[in-house]
């Protein structure tokens, strides 16, 4: 166990540096580098220079991604030149109220798909199986931003059920305050990873229940119910933990667009603005963090799964 | 992977295959009834595509798909619109659909249904490209790494895992604000971001090949490395690499209309699916539904025919290992 802790907590370090490279190489790769994505692309070649000198960017490659990667691990990562915003408190403002909504729906979309990927294992290969089957491919297959689009332009402006945008300084708690406006992007979000869970659940489930153990737990007289909650699901859902790991990236994807459709301030909202700023630090320090909560959300998940798992608690 | 392990018993009904061709009997030889006719099925192949053919709603994807790429490429030569001149179409701002415009205009003045066309062409031709690009340097790179295993396996691996804890929508929007707009670039970015997925596939696949007899003979008798890889690894992975290319279209064509939707895609006059419902979606309040629903219908059912022959091929390819 320690072992393993150990060995992925390395991985995990070696992740993080990595991605701070490419952060750093998509800032070297801009034309005019560094002094261009700090101080706007209009910055004067003189000024350029003093910032460059300031900055230790006459220092060799590596030194400077060195001093790039301290400086991103102490929370500097500099002044956005647009806002005049410390770039660090800016996303890490950006990221919390993001994780909020992302949070939210990945809880609810178990919430809603475990029971339903249960009920189709029980229900196999029945109408209602399929059907629930085809209903979820076709979540699966919607773009959100189609989704989003219709519910905005259908339940929100034509019906007026919902509020077709959110308070533009709702902050990490307004989820709880004023839960209304935020149905539609969580209900969105949730749709999207529905699909996932449900499909994850169900086959997970159908794996498992032709098992020995399950054999062995019938033979013994354990009822249906008995041998599909206590042995059959437990062992199914164990998985589950990597899967939300792995599910994080696509999860912030769909949060961007979410975001922008309704206005809602976090990481996306911040990305797609500051491009349009060409207020390019920011942009790449949104991806960093993204990249960098990515990596913690599997590294936690990845633990949290041997923890839970004697296989590999007790195996390595 | 799937639930396909319960029940089959019962439904494993087995096929009649090219019975009067006679066709090198290649693997397949189940159960033979007693005393009746013999069992004959085709190639691998064939057995595959008759699994195909069974999915009804994976043949009425091909069609649809086949319908569309003519709808976007010979559409054009059929139906006149003026798609380019943005001072012409001046004229024509947000009109409803009516006669001469059987989709109405968007905000500039083009007309939509040649929009789509042209849109078309963009996302799709995006679409398919950059799913080629990722699943050929996914392999490749997926290939080698499996293949010599050890340091470079874990260098190799370790740049994916990197790349893949980077969401990639974050990752095109900064590297789309660097690049110019046009719709080769986003091939090349999109399909040289997104193989990584494809590289893990064909990883696991290699791993266990690599080990089989028929690739040990290629060893003994003097092939190369190389040949070992290309002439009989990759091509014994076919199923896996045309199931992930035929999801990454969707994904892509999903990848460049996400982009669009943002205002980051292709730049006008050029233009996308994504970015045509991006024009749309701006005057949203003011009921101009021609400008968003007729997209949303083609990007859904494009993408969605796109995973539905996925899906279907995923069994066809199952069946080869299922039924053997």
């Amino acid at each position: 166990m320690a072992g393993y802790i150990i060995r992925r907590l390395l991985q995990a370090v070696i992740v993080v540096i990595g991605v701070v490279f490419i952060t750093f190489m998509l800032i070297k790769l801009l034309p005019g580098g560094q002094c261009a994505a700090a101080l706007g692309p209009k910055a004067n070649p003189h000024n350029c220079k003093i910032y460059n000198h300031d900055n230790g960017l006459d220092k060799p490659f590596f030194v400077q991604f060195w001093i790039y990667l301290t400086n991103v691990l102490r929370g500097n990562m500099g002044y956005s030149y647009k806002t005049g915003q410390n770039i660090f408190s800016a996303i890490t403002g950006a990221m919390a109220r993001s994780a909020m909504l992302v949070l939210t729906s990945i809880v609810l979309s178990f919430m809603i798909g475990i029971p339903i990927g249960v009920w189709q294992a029980m229900k196999r290969n029945t109408w209602i199986d399929h059907s629930v089957t085809a209903l979820m491919f076709f979540f699966y297959s919607v773009p959100i931003f189609v989704s989003g689009t219709i519910a905005i332009y259908w339940l929100a402006d034509k019906l007026g059920y919902f509020p077709s945008s959110v308070d533009p300084n709702a902050g990490v708690l307004t989820i709880f305050e004023s839960p209304k406006q935020f149905i539609l992007p969580v209900a969105l979000l949730t749709l999207a990873g529905l699909a996932g869970v449900t499909r994850y659940v169900r086959s997970s489930l159908l794996d498992n229940l032709v098992q020995d153990y399950v054999r062995t737990a019938r033979a013994k007289g354990a009822s249906n119910t008995r041998v599909l909650f206590r042995h059959a699901l437990r062992n199914a859902l164990l998985p589950m933990i990597t899967f939300v790991g792995l599910s994080i990236p696509a999860l912030f994807g769909g949060a961007l667009i979410i975001e922008v459709l309704f206005g809602f301030q976090g990481m996306g909202m911040l990305t797609v603005n500051s491009t349009l700023n060409a207020d390019y630090l920011v942009v790449v320090g949104a991806t960093l963090f993204a990249g960098l909560a990515t990596a913690i959300g599997s590294l936690v998940a990845d633990i949290l799964y041997a923890t839970a798992d004697p296989r590999i608690r007790l195996g390595a | 992977m799937g639930g396909g392990g319960t029940g089959l018993g019962a439904e494993e009904t087995f096929q009649y295959i090219g019975e009067e061709t006679q066709s090198a009997p290649v693997g397949i030889q189940d159960g033979l009834p007693e005393g009746g006719e013999i069992q004959q099925s085709g190639t691998v192949f064939r057995l595959m595509l008759s699994v195909f053919v069974e999915n009804k709603a994976a043949v009425f994807a091909v069609g649809f798909l086949i319908f569309m790429i003519g709808f976007c490429w010979i559409g054009p030569l059929l139906y006149h619109s003026n798609q380019t001149n943005a001072a012409a179409a001046g004229n024509f701002v947000n009109l409803p659909p009516q006669k001469g415009f059987p989709l109405g205009t968007d905000s500039a003045g083009f007309d939509i249904l040649g929009r789509l066309m042209y849109g078309g062409q963009i996302s799709m031709e995006v679409g398919f490209a950059a799913a080629l690009l990722s699943s050929l340097v996914g392999t490749t790179w997926g290939v080698i790494a499996g293949f010599f295993s050890g340091a470079t396996d874990s260098v190799m691996m370790r740049i994916v895992d990197v790349m893949l804890s980077i969401p990639a929508l974050y990752l095109l929007i900064a590297v789309s604000t660097i690049v110019p707009k046009t719709a080769t670039m986003y091939i090349l970015i999109l399909g040289l971001l997104s193989w990584l997925v494809a590289s893990r596939l064909m990883r696991g696949e290699t791993l266990t090949l690599k080990t089989r007899d028929f690739v040990q003979a290629v060893r003994s008798m003097g092939g190369t490395r190389k040949r070992m890889m290309f002439r009989h690894i990759v091509p014994n992975s076919v199923g896996t690499i045309a199931v992930y290319t035929t999801f990454a279209v969707s994904d892509n064509i999903i990848a460049l209309a996400s982009l669009s939707f943002i205002g980051l895609g292709v730049q006008s006059p050029q233009t996308d699916w994504g970015g045509m419902l991006y024009t749309g979606s701006q005057y949203i309040f003011d009921g101009y539904w021609w400008q968003v629903f007729p997209v949303c219908i083609v990007l859904t059912a494009v993408v969605m025919s796109v995973n539905f022959i996925g899906d279907a091929m995923r069994d066809a390819f199952e069946v080869r290992l299922q039924r053997r």
